[in-house]
Order: C-alpha cells, then structure tokens, then sequence
C-alpha cells in the first residue's frame, strides 16, 4: 500500500497568512478602493541588458524560435485586476509570430486597459508602438461574452525584442459579478455571496501554469489576495501554496500577499506514454483555506470528515435495506453468492453518470436521491450514489464494508500538498472483506464485473475509514496477467508473399474492459471498424482484416473475444530457392514505442498488460525448415518476454510469443531499461525462419 | 522528405482570400466549437433548448410521419430533405433561404449534425435560423437566432469580422429528427448563388428552387454531377434530385470541394443590376478584380524607396527580382486581418511595407509595388490550394478560391530559361508564377500545391484562367548515398548523406525550419526506427533549411546494434536500409475505387548505398534486378556485389499524381510491392575457413 506521506515529494508547503475577514458591507465596498491607494509601489522591471540585445540563439534550447526574457504577472484581488507584462527575444523568422498578440477577457465582466507596446532594435534604439486594437468574439451567447483583444506589431524581426504589457480590470459598469479565481462572486445589493464552493474547507484563489509554448528566462508572479473575500459568514481566510514540478521553490509571503520569482521554465512538450500531464506541467496555484485549517493533516481530516458524515448519512437506509436484502438473497448462505445478488441488484440501477442520451425532458423528472432508499425505490443514481447503494447494502447483509473515495488516476495524481478534497478525490468504490482478505468493487462503473476495478481507481491514491480512524492507502493494484491480450492465429502461405488465415484475439480483464468501456455509446458496426482498425494497425503495412465474430460486447464480463479473417502482407520473402518469414509476423516497425534517445518524464501505461501469441502456421507443399531462430527469453521486475519457434509433430510451424509490461509507471531512469527491452523484442521478433525446398 | 510523398497540414497556413466555403469552413468548426464550448462551460452558460418555443412546422412533421427507406447499415443519417431557394429581390438583394431534415440513424452521426452554422459577414446578414428537435420518445426542442453562439474566430487569421453563427442541439440522440430553416440577406458582389446537395451523408431529396426578375436569366452550372432537369417558370427554376449517395472516404482522395455534387446558378441581367454583377467568364472576373485592388497595389515614395534599397548594387535583372522576392517572403510576416471587403481587397502597399505582415494578397500586392520599381509588371492570380477544386474547366464563380499569389512577367526569352514556374500566355508573353507567402519555394520553383492547379490570372483584358505547369518526373527530389559497414556481431554503422530538392525540400522545410533543434533530432530518430529498429543517432546535420533557393541536405551517422538477424548459422539483413515511403496510406484503401488518387507531385527518389558485408560471410544469393514500369510510376532496383562489398541502386519515378479510378489499381500494385521490397532480406552464409 502507498502511503500518502511518501508521495510528498513536491517541493511545497502550506503557510498560512492570516487574511483580514469578509466585511459583507457597502464599507467593505469602499475599502477595496481605498486599499487599492495604499499599495506599496511596483517592482520595477529589469532593464534590456546588452547580453539580450546580442542573443542569437537560446543555448538552453538551439533552434528555438522565440524566448521570454521576462514575464511578469500581478494578481491584485485588492485593486480587482491582473496586470500582465512580457519581453519577448525574436530569434528566428519563426519566432515572429509572437508579434501577435491575443489578449482573451470576460468582457462582460472585465475591460483591457492600459495595453503598451515598446520594441527595442538589436542596437538598443526602442520605440513605442501603437497598433491598432481589433477586438473579435471568441463566443458570445446572449450577454455572455468572451472576447479577444487583437493587435500585430508592425515592423517585427528576428534580433528585436518587444516588452508588451496590459490589465486587466472587472468594468465600472457591471460590479455585479466578478470572478476570483474559482469563485464567481455576485453582488447582491451590497452582499456578495460566493456560488461557487467546490471544496468545503478550501478555493483556488489563483492558477499560474507557467509552462507555456515559449522557454522563460525569468519570470516574477505576485498575488494580493482579497482583503474583503465574500462568503456569507464572519471568518477569516488562511493562503495555502501549492507547486508542482518546482524545485526549492520559496515564495516570499507578508501582509501584501505572496511573491514568486522563478527562472529558467522550459516550454512544455507532450512525450509518448507519459503520465497525466497535470501531473507533469509546472504550475503554482494558491489557494484560500478555512480559517480553522493550520495545516495539511487538519485539511484532510476535516475534509474526509465532512465526507463521512455525508456519506453515512446517504447510506443510512432503515429497513428498506433489509428488505431489499431479504427480497435479494433470501435464505442464501454463500457469502459469495449472496453478493454477487447484492452487486447484480445495483449494477441495474440507471446510471445517470453514463446516459449522454438523456433529453432535458428526462433529466427534469429526475429527482434527487436523498439517501440509499431513494436510490433503490427510484431504480437511478449518479456514480456515487451506486456505489454507497452497494456498500450500504453489503453493510446490511453483514459484510465488513468500507467506502473508499479514490483519486481517478486517468487525469490526475494524488498530491497530498494539494487543499483540494473533491478536486482529487473524485469517485468511490467499495472494499469489503471477506475471510481474511479484502475484495475491491467498482459498482458505480456500468457494466463492471464483479469483483474487478476499472484502472483509474486501481493503484491509486484512496482513502477510507477504519474503526473509525481515517485512513490513506493505495488501492489494491493490477498485475500483468491482470490485463492480457491473446491471440491465436492460423496461417498458411499464399505463395505471393502473404500469410492468410484467421486470427483470435481474447481480450480479459482491463484489455476487455476499457475497449468496453471506452467504446461503450458506440454501436457494433463502429466497434468492428475500431477492433479491424487496431489489429492493422499493428499488422505489416497493406494487411487486411475482417471480424467475423465479436463476444461478449454486451455481457457484464472482463472478456471479449474478436475472430478476424486475415492477410499478413509481404511477409514471406524467397532467396533463391529458399523462403524467409519473420519469427514473429503479426507486427509493423512501428509498434515499437521510445525511439528517442532521451527522455524527460516518466514513462506512464494505464495498466500493467500481458501480451501473447500462439501462432500456427502450415508449411507449403515441399517445403521444410531449414534454420529456426533460437528460443529467447528474458525476465525483469519491469517487463518480461519470451519468443520460441518449433515444428509440430503435425508439420505446423508453432510461434509462440509473449510480452509482459509488469508495472504500469516507471521513473526517467527507467527509460533506458524499458527502451532496451523494447529494441530486444523488436530485434528478436524480426528474427528469419528459413524454409528451403525438401529434396 | 525522405520519401515523403504526401505533406501533413503544410497547406493551411496562408488561408486567407475571399473567406471561406461552406465545405473548408466543416474542417475547421469543431475546434472553434470547442473552444467555445469551454468558455460557455467556464461561465455555466450552454445554450438551451427552448422547451416552450415554437412547434416544428407542418413540413417537418409530415416528413416525420413518412416510412424511412432501407439503407445501407452503416449509414450515420440521413437527409431526407435538403432544400434551398434564392429570390433575387427587387430591392437588388438575393434572400436565400434553407431547409432542411436530417434523421440520425447511428450514434456516429450526432456530433456533425449538433451544430447548425451560418455566418454574418459584411455583406450577409443572417435574418433567420430555427431548428426543432422530435426525439424518438416524441419529445420536442426548438431553438432560433436568440439561442446562437457567435464567433469571430478562425483558424489562421488574426482577425475578422465575420460572425459564425451556431445553433447548438444538446438533445439530438439516436433517432432523432432535426429539421433546420435559415434565411439570410446578401448584398451581393457576384450574382450567383451556390446549391451544395451533396454531403457525408446521403440526401434521399434535394431541391433548389430561384425566383428572380423579368430581365434576369440564370445560368446553370452542375459541377460533379451529370446535368439533371430543371423546370423553368417564367420568372423560376426548380431543381429536384432524389438519393444523392454520401461522399465516401478513400486515401489520397482529391478533397470533398473536388467532388461534392454541386450546383452554380448565375444569374445574367440586362439592366445594371443595384448590387453585384455578373460575371460571363473569367474575363470579366479578372477585370473586376483587378478594379479592386490596383490601387492597392500602387507604390509610394517609400514603397519606390525601399525597392531601390533592396536593388541597390545589382544589375542583373534576375537578381533583382529574387531580392525583391525574398523580402517579401522572408521579411514581411504573414499576418491576415480581414475586414468588410478586405476579404476580397489588399491592404495598400505602403501600409503592408510600413507595417512588415499581411496576408497572402497583402504580400502579392507589396512585392506587384515593388516589381514596379524595376518596371517588371505583375498580375494577381487567384488561385485555391488544394488541387482539382479548380478544375480547368470549371465555371466562373467567386465561391472557389482560397489564396493570391503573382504572375510576374518576364521581360524577355532568356529570363527564368527552363524554369517549372514559367508559363507563356498568349498576348501577355512569358509569366513567372511566384507565391509570396510561400517562405520555401524561391523564385522559379512551383510550390507543389500549385504545380497542375489552376488559377484566375487577374490581367485586365487578358484575364483568363490559366493552368499551371508541373514538376517534370525526371526531376531528382531525392538522392540518398550512404556507406555502411555490417559486421558478423550484427552491428550496421552508416553514414548518410541526403540532398532533398523541389517537394521533398518544401516539405522538409515547412516541418523542421521553425522549430528547436531537438524537435529535428527527434523527427530524424522517428524515421530511423521505423528502418532500423535499435539504434544510436551519433551525429546528424541540416544545412540550408533557410535557404529556399538551396537544397536541403542532411547528414548524419547511426550505429544500429542488431541489425543483422541470425537463424541457426544463417545472418539475414535488408539491404533497403532507409524506407522509400513515409507513409503507405494508399494501402488503406477498402473495396472498389471511387474517386481518382491525388499525389502531391511527381518526381524521381534514388537510392545509392554502399554496404560491406561482414567478414568471412558471402551472399547466398544475389537477387536478379528488379524492373517495374507502367504509366503511373517506374521502380528499378540493382544490386551488385564487388569483393565483399554489396552496391544497391534503386530508383522510383512517380509519373503521374492524378490517377482516374479505373487505374487506381496500378498504382495500388506498385505500392503494394514496395512496401514488401523494403522488407525483403537477403541471406548470408559463412565461407568455408582453409584448413
């Protein structure tokens, strides 16, 4: 199990500035100006040095087209505006682009003011720009505007260095909304409630995600929080501070607010099987907290809190439980049995988190479900609500149950720094145990099987309660032979180069149910295109399949099966009299993953998966075998293969293959490994048979 | 590069004359709908459907009631009406009016028919949009003008005043019927009116109907489509056509503008008309064009001044072209803003010299100023960059184009002698086809989208529509040498050199000039692993990516550990070390042919390698040459082997880039077999040791 304290790995931390309360009067209203006169006085900016003026090229990144120098970025919640200031080095013909400039704003919120353009020459002579500002709809629907702030600057070219700077500032004329953050504030008369809340205890105050297309030399963010934050109770705000992939990272905080300065933040590049890329992207977000909060464990303690209270409140469901017990189970005495009933009954329930084809119609006679009766008297219920539908029933039949919240590992990963309960703890399974061991459900999942976890919540960041006492864990994790791929094919020769014959694949457990899932509002004509179109994918270019047959689309099951009619193009080549096949023929040079020579982030699979082939293959008329490739195999903690040929007593030629990809996340430092065994697959799958003419 | 014969997304950045087509305006509205539709989401505000809005009309709920015909089961929907009307009105404006009803049959089909999408622009004024949903539980949705989103946005463009407008139906499902009626004012410039009947999917009925004046006349035009009866009225027509099959996908296909069933009605006044004009032919286009933009193009002391400039110290006239050229498409960046007319008009020259960026007809119009310098005239061609949209038979119509670029006229025989982009026209004498927003392709090299494209040349009475002339096959757009040395450990070291020319060059640069060094190294070890496998890029170099009127070249050295594969005591290899061909989409193709097969051009790759064969192994058998010849493409490979050293010699020569159905065969065959010649493996055997 991982415990939480040891993903704590991010250079963070939670400091705490006491924040002046809400004052939810016209006073407060006035304040904020009056505050807005009392500011210290701005950072002044570093000047264009010469070193820039004479930059060609960025060493840190050759070739690249553009650099920013500097960034600055003020978030005054005080003075109610976002003040924005950039210098950007023109390094290639490329790099001109960012001489356009696009200025997003809520504009019937916001307005733009003060926007400044000033380009300095490589001689250091600079001149003021004034280009005209062209403002576009970027979607308005009714009074709901965002629009966008459009200039070019004339005359740009590689060598020039163009500082531009703007704010942004809610409009004198529409004080009735505005946005801090997450927080939409409407003024009410003089209240200002707050109608968004996504975390009880907690709310992103701001969001800087720093890595941008450009590489930044050096950037300086600030944020003053709001003196006069609207919620509608008498209370004070604490500032929490999160980062992510920062090193030493070390924000100056007083009762102005909270400073950062950071140099050197390389643009962001996606990679082939990386991990969450919210997970991987540099970003700074502060957040206000509860006054009541005075660090991380107080966070989790009182959010999990509030969640247990929620939930053993929706899953109190009286007699109408036992009923529905009595009604499902009856005199069964098998503790399996009896909960596969118990699952079976709350797989039908309609899962309202998973019908996209609801009208409005069907969604306005939705009622609330107020608890676990509701759920089971009104037959529906959102995720969430299934699986406490699940746990509360097992509860009642005399099961240890425990429901877990868990963090869907598919977008995100668990950072224990973060002061956002719901924000990462977004769905819910249930444990239960049985014997000495526990089992993992996936009851608000439609269609999961019994028993099986969807992987997002399998070797994740979960949280439950135990005799009372919260608790962190990781949640059971998947195995290689947890997921497998099978396939069985029969082939012969055609004599033009091709092996035809059929192919089988079996799909079990996530290999089974994410193509279920991830396919699931798709009907079967377009499920035979998807599954035609991954096996040729994978098969030598100019390949051909047909499915014949797919099982188990429908059935509650971690299985499916697909049968494909088949040609393997090209494959078979003649040297003289001789004909050569790869060992392993079911495959294209494009299916081997990390080619590059260098890699940033760590390598990331959903699952961990088990590859295998049994290929049988007959031998044409007068034909033998001459040579076979040795058998090969090899075996790590992180990926296992094996690949052996025979001649069947029948005269069959058997391959059979099998790839294991043991763990489903690995470190950069892992990549070398993981990039070795795949060149060795890839050098032993293209191995020759040789079969040369009987005499 | 590299035997890339088809460019990605290379040919969507200069977008930017006479907006947009109905049809290109499809490719590019899910990203807008996406960014929109977060925003919305950011502010909670998705439109709605209005529940107690109006109910769907008679039409809709008549044709609801009708028994649906069997269709293929893969049909995604189905229009069951599709209809348009023009009323050129006495007021000089046309009115257009639409209708239509859509059933969706499969899942697939609702995300292209929930958004419905028209535009405002400065000459079209969205009067009317209504759309009302019957859901297969009998539920209804109406939605109208007071429920669109409306965007500016677009891809490519800084900025323009066009407002697309979406109607947005959140509760289409399975089974639903989507009727949809539009209007719209136009103040026209071209009195011609577009009927696009067919789509994705199939339309079991399609009607356009126009009404117009006494003194009017229309002329029709079918384009993809056979001519169909029209039922004329005294002062109207009526088209009707039944079971319009869907446009399919194919690989390499010519793009759906190039295919899709349409019908051009013009309409021919005897009086002025108030708004808009006639056009008879590309003459008369021409003339037109030119009216609007000549004195755009009209040089200021500035615009003579900086010409003089850039001129200054050459004599040769040929020189002074091509720095003129150059600064206008290296130093003045493209940048559309598009406002009112200027869609269709440039921005004048001395502003787009003072400023440094325009579009693509901003650059054709500074660099038509320039020219004028050196008294070298110059005309606008009107052009579409996707080949076959323009045909050269196609009638005359504003609708088709997408792009401006320059005939320069040479001053006599000599200038730009053999040149790909000189094209003689009677009466105007010998043109230098040049697109000045093209950063890759110099001064007397055809971009390869332009090469057998067609275009409107803009030259007063000489207007015309004219053809382009193309790379010539023989053209060398590839050579590749290479020396390797194979081991008996089965290492293979080699060396490459590569020089890239013409296409090969354009693509090569429009991918790998603007971006940081590693994103190069990265494409190289992309291209390298699909030949090699395992390998080690030890050094690699691109030299003239910024030098358009160089080629290319590339070198680089690898060590690839396992190259050769052992069976028993037998060592196998492939002696096609590089693969020939980025991509074998044509394989992709399924069933019978429908559409001919478009490739971005012609010319010939070559291969020549050096490979020495490990020590104390000899072939088992040298592979007799190979020769493949037909009308579409040559393929030739050779070869030798010299003391222990194995030369290979291969050649392919595209011949043709535009194949009718019928012959899509061949050129399936050749890929066919190159794709297995890649693969092919010669052995090795151990020589006997003396004893």
């Amino acid at each position: 199990m991982r415990n939480c304290l040891t993903a704590r790995n991010r250079p963070s931390s939670f400091f705490f500035l006491k924040m002046p309360l809400l004052v939810i009067t016209l006073l407060c209203l006035l304040a904020l100006g009056l505050a807005a006169q009392t500011q210290e006085a701005v950072k002044p900016r570093p000047p264009v040095t010469q070193e820039d003026l004479a930059m060609t090229d960025l060493p840190e990144l050759p070739g690249a087209p553009a650099v920013c120098l500097y960034y600055e970025r003020i978030d005054d919640r005080e003075k109610r505006e976002r003040s924005v200031f950039k210098r950007i080095k023109i390094l290639t013909p490329g790099g001109r682009d960012y001489g356009n400039l696009e200025i997003p704003y809520y504009a019937f919120l916001d307005e733009v003011k003060d926007i400044k353009v000033k380009v300095y020459s490589p001689d250091g002579s600079s001149r003021e720009v004034k280009p005209e500002i062209l403002e576009k709809i970027a979607s308005k629907l009714g009074e709901s505007e965002y629009r966008i702030k459009t200039l070019a600057i004339p005359d740009i070219s590689p060598g020039q260095i163009i500082d531009y700077e703007y704010k942004i500032k809610p409009r004198e004329d529409n004080p009735f909304i505005y946005i801090l953050g997450d927080l939409i504030m409407i003024r009410i008369n003089i209240l200002l409630i707050n109608l968004t809340m996504p975390d009880l205890y907690s709310s992103l105050g701001v969001s800087w995600d720093l890595q941008d297309s450009i590489y930044i030399r050096k950037a300086r963010f600030e944020f003053v929080p709001d003196r006069f934050i609207g919620v509608a109770k008498k209370d004070k705000y604490n500032l929490a501070w999160v980062a992510n992939k920062l090193r030493e990272v070390k924000p100056a905080i007083d009762d102005q607010g909270l400073k950062l300065e950071l140099t050197d933040i390389p643009p962001f590049e996606k990679e082939e099987f990386m991990p969450p890329e919210s997970n991987e992207k540099i970003s700074f977000k502060v957040y206000y907290v509860d006054p009541s909060i005075k660090n991380h464990q107080a966070y989790w303690e009182k959010s999990t809190d509030a969640w247990k209270k929620n939930y053993e409140e929706f899953m109190n469901g009286g007699k109408a439980l036992n009923k529905e017990i009595q009604t499902l189970v009856g005199s069964e005495t098998d503790l399996e049995t009896k909960l596969k009933r118990i699952y079976e009954r709350v797989q039908s329930i309609k899962n309202l988190d998973f019908v996209p084809e609801m009208s409005e119609k069907e969604r306005k006679k939705i009622k609330v479900n107020d608890n676990v009766t509701d759920v089971l008297k009104r037959n529906y219920g959102y995720k969430n609500q299934i699986a406490r539908t699940f746990a509360a029933l097992a509860r009642a039949a005399g099961y240890e149950v425990y429901l877990v919240r868990v963090v869907s590992r598919d977008e995100k990963f668990f950072n224990p720094n973060l002061p956002l309960f719901n924000g990462q703890f977004d769905s819910e399974m249930v444990m239960i145990k049985m014997g000495n061991r526990f089992r993992a459900f996936d009851p608000g999942l439609p269609d999961c099987p019994y028993g099986v976890v969807y992987w997002p919540k399998a070797g994740t960041a979960g949280v439950t309660f135990e005799d009372e006492q919260l608790k962190f864990f990781t949640t059971p994790s998947l195995s290689a032979d947890d997921s497998t791929c099978r396939r069985l094919a029969q082939l012969r020769l055609d004599g033009r180069g091709n092996l035809t014959g059929t192919i089988r694949v079996e799909y079990a457990g996530q290999e089974a149910l994410s193509r279920k899932f991830d396919n699931r509002e798709k009907d079967e004509i377009k499920i035979k295109e998807i599954l035609e179109e991954e096996l040729l994918k994978k098969l030598p270019e100019g390949s051909q399949v047909n499915l014949k047959n797919l099982q188990g689309l429908k059935e509650r099951s971690a299985a499916l099966t697909a049968e494909f009619e088949a040609t393997v193009a090209g494959v078979v080549h003649q040297s003289g009299g001789q004909l050569l096949l790869p060992v392993y023929a079911l495959t294209n040079s494009r299916q081997y993953p990390f080619r590059s020579a260098f890699r940033k982030y760590p390598i990331y699979f959903n699952y961990p998966s088990t590859e295998i082939d049994e290929i049988k293959i007959e031998l044409p008329e007068g034909y033998e075998v001459e040579a076979l490739p040795e058998a090969r195999s090899r075996d790590s903690e992180r990926a296992g293969f094996s690949l052996k040929a025979q001649l069947s007593e029948s005269g069959q030629l058997l391959i059979e293959r099998k790839v294991a990809i043991k763990k489903n996340l690995f470190p950069v430092s892992d990549y070398i490994h993981l990039k070795e065994f795949f060149d060795f697959v890839q050098t032993r799958d293209e191995q020759q048979i040789i079969l040369g003419k009987k005499n | 590069m590299r035997g890339c014969l088809y460019p990605t997304n290379c040919n969507n950045f200069f977008l930017g004359f006479l907006g947009r087509s109905q049809a290109s305006a499809q490719g590019w509205t899910h990203i807008i709908v996406a960014l929109i539709f977060f925003v919305f989401a950011l502010l909670g505000t998705l439109p709605q459907p209005v529940e107690a809005g109006s109910k769907p009309p008679r039409w809709l709920v008549e044709i609801s009631e009708k028994p649906l015909p069997t269709l293929a089961p893969e049909t995604e929907a189905v229009y069951l009406l599709h209809e348009q009307k023009l009323v050129y009105s006495s007021t000089g404006y046309l009115i257009r009016y639409g209708r239509q009803a859509v059933k969706i049959l499969r899942k697939e089909g609702i995300e292209p028919l929930k958004f419905l999408v028209r535009a405002n622009t400065f000459n079209t004024r969205v009067r009317k949009m209504n759309a009302w949903v019957i859901n297969p539980d009998d539920s209804k949705q109406s939605y109208d003008l007071k429920s669109a989103i409306s965007t500016s946005l677009a891809p490519d463009t800084l900025y323009w005043d066009v407002k697309t407008l979406f109607l947005y139906l959140p509760e289409v499902t399975r089974g639903s019927l989507i009727g949809y009626e539009w209007e719209e004012e136009v103040k026209p410039i071209s009195l011609e009116d577009i009927f696009i009947f067919q789509h994705r999917f199939p339309v079991l009925q399609a009607i356009y109907q126009a009404e117009y004046p006494k003194d009017c006349q229309p002329w029709l035009d079918w384009i993809n489509w056979p001519e169909s009866q029209v039922v004329s009225g005294a002062r109207s027509l009526t088209v009707q056509l039944t079971d319009i099959p869907a446009l399919k996908d194919e690989p390499l296909k010519p793009p759906d503008e190039a295919i899709a069933g349409r019908l051009l009605v013009r309409f021919r006044t005897e009086k002025t008309p108030k708004y808009g004009r006639f056009f008879s032919d590309w003459k008369d286009m021409g003339l037109w064009y030119e009216q609007l933009s000549q004195e755009r193009r009209q040089p200021d002391e500035k615009v003579r001044v900086k010409a003089s400039e850039l001129v200054s110290g050459l004599t040769d006239l040929r020189a002074q072209i091509e720095k003129l050229a150059a600064f206008v498409q290296q130093e003045v960046r493209y940048v559309s803003i598009q406002i009112g007319i200027g869609g269709y008009q440039p921005h004048p020259a001395p502003e787009i010299l003072a400023n440094r960026y325009g579009d693509c007809k901003d650059k054709a119009t500074l660099l038509a100023a320039l020219l004028s310098y050196l008294n070298v005239e110059s005309y606008y061609l009107i052009v579409n960059i996707e080949r076959q949209v323009v045909k050269d038979n196609s009638p005359v119509s504003l609708f088709w184009f997408n792009h401006a670029i320059l005939a320069i006229k040479l001053p006599d025989d000599k200038l730009y002698d053999g040149a790909e982009a000189v094209v003689p026209v009677p009466g105007l004498g010998r043109l230098l086809i040049f697109d000045p927003t093209m950063p890759h392709s110099p001064p007397g090299r055809l971009p390869f989208y332009l090469q057998k494209n067609n275009g409107l040349l803009v030259a007063g009475e000489q207007s015309r529509l004219l053809t382009f002339p193309g790379s010539t096959p023989e053209r060398l757009e590839l050579v590749r040498r290479g020396q390797f040395v194979l081991s008996a450990d089965g290492t293979l070291k080699g060396s490459v050199s590569e020089t890239l020319s013409g296409f090969q060059a354009e693509v090569a640069r429009l991918r790998l000039r603007d971006v940081p060094e590693r994103n190069r190294r990265k494409d190289l070890e992309n291209f390298l692993a699909r030949s090699l496998g395992s390998f080690n890029l030890e050094n690699y170099d691109y030299l003239n990516l910024d030098q358009p009127e160089r080629e290319v070249e590339l070198r680089y050295s690898f060590r690839a550990g396992s190259y050769l594969r052992r069976s028993g005591d037998v060592l196998s290899f492939r002696p096609n070390i590089l693969a020939l061909i980025d991509d074998y989409e044509i394989l992709k193709q399924k069933g019978e042919r429908k559409y001919p097969l478009m490739l971005p051009g012609v010319g010939t790759s070559r291969d020549e390698l050096e490979i020495v064969l490990p020590d104390g192994y000899s072939l088992e058998t040298l592979p007799e040459p190979m020769n493949w010849s037909s009308s579409f493409a040559d393929y030739h490979c050779r070869l030798e082997l010299k003391g222990g050293v194995l030369f290979l010699e291969r050649q392919l020569r595209i011949k043709e880039d535009l194949l009718p159905p019928s012959r899509f065969q061949e050129a399936l065959e050749i890929f066919r077999m190159l794709s297995v010649e890649e693969r092919r493996r010669l052995l090795l055997k151990k020589l006997n040791q003396p004893e």
